[in-house]
């Protein structure tokens, strides 16, 4: 895993609805822009009269991936999970995504590469509020509107939506012997899973692996962090705060052939 | 060397802040809102009168906004540049004021008794992050501080913060 800058080329977007029916795709190949990636605290105002100067604390959080803006195109959608997507449409008639459902949301940034386990990802499940087509040089685009807030259906127990990508867009077959992400410290505080399963072959138990040495022999499941997948769907799992998460993490699945894409926020 | 007096060019102005650890790290900006602080104008304090209009400063207030690029680099010893997404990353909301010193160098790299503005975090004074933006599109980033309550007032002076 490379560090670094990067430039947007290297973004993936991942995004699915968490309603019926519950493909996941991949949006990249015909997103214009998306964002800004935003997590915003609202500063309450708690100065003292004879304050030395105007002091604020830390609010609630509002965390959005802003509007997402794509390419109009009315091809069927790709169950596949493949990288060249369909346009996300309500009126398509055989649409992922459903005004009003909450969508998950995956948003790896690859460093100068596709990206790699490891990466900085960005990871939420938004309101989908509206969808606009519009006129963009000529060529139709359609603008979703993600809210600025979590979906009620998940109140993220962390207001932080950065995390590390465990596993790139793929496919696999057989549990993971590997190693790890460095998640340069271990931390104390929890954290979230996020999964999206783009293909499978049938039920699937995923987890989180954490370890303190990054040797296949030393990662042990970090509990909470277990998704039992009943196939293609968009997934979250929250790990309770107060517990303690090794430096290393690793994803792990029973055998099963799954492509999916999954990634841990720590709290 | 010694330090210098006169103008500068921005290649030395140089963004230090407390990662989540309390570490001092520099960041790459590439843009830094004004740097001082600014007092509410209070008028008030003016009668009908009075010839002319007046006022008095009351609280000031100093927030910072920044923004650069979005990296990914290891943390680094002050001094060299961070990732500004590894350290700004774990910032927002933090409940722990942290230090902030914005270097002026003068024409060179800054050292001591050239300008620089900003606090040394204790346990009641100091910076929090209340705002941390990714632009995909242009791989940028913007970030927000504000003072924690009851803080002292972060100051101009010439020997860095620690």
């Amino acid at each position: 895993m490379a560090t670094g800058r990067t430039v947007a080329k290297y973004t993936r977007i991942y995004a699915g609805d968490m309603g019926e029916p519950k493909w996941q795709h991949s949006l990249c190949g015909l997103t214009r822009s998306i964002g800004p990636l935003a997590v915003s605290f609202d500063e309450i105002d708690a100065t003292g009269m004879c304050d030395a100067i105007k002091g604020y604390l830390p609010g609630q959080a509002s965390i959005t991936p802003g509007q997402i803006n794509v390419i109009m195109d009315p091809a069927a959608p790709d169950t596949s999970g493949g990288a060249t997507m369909y346009p996300p449409s309500e009126n398509s008639g055989t649409a992922a995504y459903t005004i009003g459902n909450p969508m998950i949301l995956q948003i790896p940034i690859g460093i100068r590469a596709a990206p790699a386990a490891g990466d900085p990802t960005f990871a939420g499940v938004f309101p989908f509020l509206g969808m606009t087509y519009s006129d963009d040089g000529g060529l139709v685009t359609a603008t979703f509107d993600l809210g600025s807030s979590a979906a009620a259906q998940y109140i993220p127990t962390y207001a932080n939506p950065w995390g590390q990508l465990l596993h790139a867009f793929g496919a696999e077959t057989a549990a993971n012997s590997g190693t790890g992400v460095d998640g340069v410290a271990a931390t104390a505080n929890g954290g979230i899973m996020f999964l999206q399963v783009f293909v499978s072959a049938g039920n699937t138990t995923f987890k989180v692996q954490h370890a303190d040495a990054n040797l296949d022999g030393s990662f042990a499941d970090l509990t909470g962090a277990s998704i039992a997948s009943t196939g293609v769907g968009g997934y979250w799992a929250t790990v309770a705060p107060g517990t303690a998460v090794k430096r290393y993490l690793r994803w792990q699945m029973t055998a099963v052939a799954n492509t999916f894409v999954m990634s841990f926020i720590r709290g | 060397m010694t330090a210098n007096t006169g103008r500068t060019v921005f290649k030395y102005v140089t963004m230090n802040v407390d990662d989540s650890g309390s570490t001092l790290r520099t960041i790459p900006i590439s843009g830094l809102s004004v740097v001082g602080l600014v007092y509410d104008e209070v008028a008030d304090v003016i009668a009908w009168q009075d010839a002319v209009k007046s006022a008095l400063p009351g609280q000031p207030d100093a927030p910072i906004e920044v923004s650069g690029p979005w990296d990914t680099t290891a943390a680094q010893s002050a001094g060299t540049l961070s990732g500004s997404h590894t350290i700004l990353s774990g910032l927002p909301g933090l409940m722990t004021p942290l230090t902030v010193d914005i270097k002026f160098g003068v024409r060179h790299t800054w050292e001591a008794d050239e300008p620089q503005f900003g606090i040394t975090a204790t346990a009641a004074n100091g910076y929090v992050c209340t705002s941390y933006t990714v632009d995909p599109g242009t791989m940028t980033y913007s970030a927000r501080f504000v003072l924690y309550p009851g803080s002292a007032a972060p100051a101009w002076g010439v020997a860095a913060e620690t």
